[in-house]
């Protein structure tokens, strides 16, 4: 794959860090949980007493509760505080549980929908039930994946001015091939080759976000994958129907995020996005943080998960949707709004990708920051952090933007809830209004 | 407990008599607040990083970890500590205000730790050890021995709990940087 005449440049090394145990154990988890109903799966809440209780216990942040794990019941889940990704980012280490080997942790670093900054503890265990949430649900469209030693299993694309790129091979599915490019020309020895080397790779499966789907659509070649998935940020009806009828493939839609994994995939049939994890509760919440009514719309709250290094009790997502349930039971977020993609114009009309913002702020502390974009062009950080922190950042940010003049504001403190990236600019958002 | 500090007994009526209107209702709010002034009247300066990690880990009212650092604030601002600066070390007064508050709250009710006699002769003792400082009229053997036995009924000690915690984040927090750098290629998407 890194050989291949077409092949972009590289830019990192890297390979799955499964031991052989982690894979007979991961095995035994897929197996069971493929060969389970989901109407059962979606009736059983046996797992969340003795995670609540094993939370409550081994958790640091959530041992200051000083709730007796013993007397823990699920019915008293409510009486429980929430959190958000503010008290995730002030102190992720109280939330790792004194089980967990430090020595094994992986991490994913992420800026999320409302700009704290975070590195979300995971495992390479963790890490490979990405894989069994997506055939969850790809079954639901009828399909499930195949690829094998001999095959490229998937292919994620980025299109970003900066993104990790690599080879690596899948061992939960039979050593299949992956490979993590970006289309951004400056990636490619030639930008024609992008196309080509996709045909070329054949994959089962291609995975991006609504940024690089975008990018994909105006390449002239048309790779045929059994399926796309599109991840990380909200995708938008029209580039849906747009890549459905080029790609001829069902476009899986995962509502998925780094501290909880994939949470639910879009089926129309149920109305929604169905919830894909077997030990996750979803609760839906008003500003009150108190339940809202059946159906009404309030903020995706969720308890459990599978990151066992990273356990969450009540933890307010910031995204919002109302719930209902599929005929056999299952958990449907209906409306969802998520995360918006967010391209941003440089003085000379070229257009940034919100997460090349991301990166190019990465090395500057902010606790939280914001990005606007105006109509005539002009730009606002709002930041939480030091005021030579945010000057710093301001200027790499007039540079980025060749010259745009930026304006600074502090976020004022306690104020949690912020949209990371917002545009008044016409065509900001990729695939219709926001 | 290296060297001689306060008298235990000064302490303890100050920990007694704390105008109850010190222990916010809303943490959050002025918390950073006094603990900027305290480290302003203790060290002239207050290294914003540990300010902003120590109001961080106090941020919310979900638990009552920032009224325990406010005991131990209210206990520092003692006119021995304000008077004796040089006894302390910055590190170890950061220490006492974040992980050793935060052990506790999860070991008791903020009042208990007013109100209750062994408790809060447990949190004096426990402060002055955090801080490396000892009763003024006890050798260091006599105040590891008392501190002991004070502290050997609860389940745990705070002293070790809070030296324990501060050390598995440092843990947790070094393998995560280290971690940063790279990115497992096992995960079959992105957010």
């Amino acid at each position: 794959m890194r050989e291949h005449q077409y092949a972009p440049m590289f830019r990192n090394t890297t390979g799955s860090r499964l031991r052989a145990d982690d894979i007979s154990l991961l095995r035994q988890v897929f197996e069971a949980r493929l060969a389970t109903n989901p109407a059962d799966i979606a009736r059983d809440h046996s797992w969340l007493q003795p995670f609540l209780a094993h939370a409550l216990a081994e958790v640091p942040f959530y041992r200051r509760y000083r709730i007796s794990a013993d007397t823990v019941s699920p019915s008293a889940l409510l009486s429980l505080p929430t959190i958000d990704r503010g008290d995730l980012s002030a102190d992720i280490a109280a939330f790792v549980p004194d089980d967990v080997n430090a020595d094994e942790l992986i991490t994913y670093v992420t800026s999320g929908t409302t700009g704290h900054r975070l590195h979300v503890p995971s495992h390479p265990r963790v890490a490979a039930q990405y894989l069994l949430h997506h055939r969850i649900g790809l079954r639901r469209f009828g399909l499930d994946l195949s690829a094998g030693s001999a095959d490229v299993g998937i292919v994620i694309l980025g299109y970003q001015l900066k993104c990790f790129t690599y080879v690596s091979v899948t061992p939960m599915q039979g050593e299949s091939g992956l490979a993590k490019i970006n289309l951004h020309p400056s990636d490619w020895r030639d930008a024609t080759d992008r196309g080509r080397y996709l045909e070329a790779l054949n994959a089962e499966v291609i995975s991006g976000d609504p940024l690089s789907f975008a990018e994909l659509l105006t390449l002239p070649e048309t790779p045929l994958p059994r399926a796309l998935f599109c991840t990380s940020m909200a995708l938008l009806p029209g580039l849906r129907r747009e890549l459905e009828a080029r790609y001829r493939c069902p476009v899986l839609d995962f509502y998925s995020m780094n501290e909880a994994g994939p949470i639910a995939v879009f089926d129309p049939v149920a109305g929604g996005h169905v919830v894909v994890q077997d030990r996750l509760l979803v609760e839906i919440l008003g500003p009150d943080e108190m339940p809202v009514q059946p159906g009404e719309r309030g903020e995706i709250t969720i308890t459990g998960g599978f990151n066992f290094c990273l356990p969450l009790v009540r933890y307010r997502t910031g995204d919002t949707a109302s719930l209902s349930t599929t005929s056999s039971g299952e958990q449907v977020l209906v409306d969802l709004i998520g995360r918006q993609p967010v391209r941003y114009l440089t003085k000379t009309g070229a257009w940034l990708n919100n997460l090349d913002l991301t990166h190019a702020l990465a090395d500057y502390p902010m606790a939280q920051y914001s990005i606007h974009q105006r109509a005539d062009h002009s730009l606002r950080l709002m930041y939480r952090g030091r005021e030579e922190i945010g000057i710093a950042a301001g200027s790499v940010l007039e540079h980025l933007f060749e010259g745009l003049p930026v304006d600074l504001q502090l976020i004022a403190q306690g104020g949690d809830k912020v949209r990371q990236f917002t545009s008044d600019v016409l065509q900001a958002h990729v695939g219709g209004a926001p | 407990m290296s060297r001689p500090g306060p008298q235990l007994e000064v302490l303890l009526r100050r920990l007694q008599d704390m105008p109850s209107e010190f222990l916010l209702e809303q943490p959050g709010q002025s918390f950073g607040a006094v603990v900027h002034d305290l480290m302003v009247m203790l060290f002239d300066d207050v290294d914003p990083d540990a300010l902003q990690r120590c109001a961080d880990t106090h941020r919310r009212n979900v638990n009552p970890s920032a009224s325990c650092s406010m005991l131990v604030a209210w206990l520092l601002a003692d006119p021995w500590f304000t008077s004796n600066p040089q006894a302390m070390q910055q590190p170890h007064v950061w220490t006492a205000l974040t992980s050793m508050s935060t052990v506790l709250a999860e070991e008791a009710s903020v009042s208990a730790w007013r109100t209750d006699a062994v408790r809060r002769e447990e949190l004096v003792r426990s402060l002055l050890a955090t801080v490396d400082l000892r009763p003024s009229a006890e050798t260091e053997a006599q105040a590891q021995d008392r501190l002991v036995a004070i502290s050997s009924s609860q389940r745990r000690r705070v002293v070790a709990a809070a030296q324990e915690a501060e050390r598995r984040a440092a843990e947790i927090r070094e393998a995560l940087a280290r971690q940063a750098a790279q990115e497992a290629a096992d995960k079959s998407s992105r957010e």
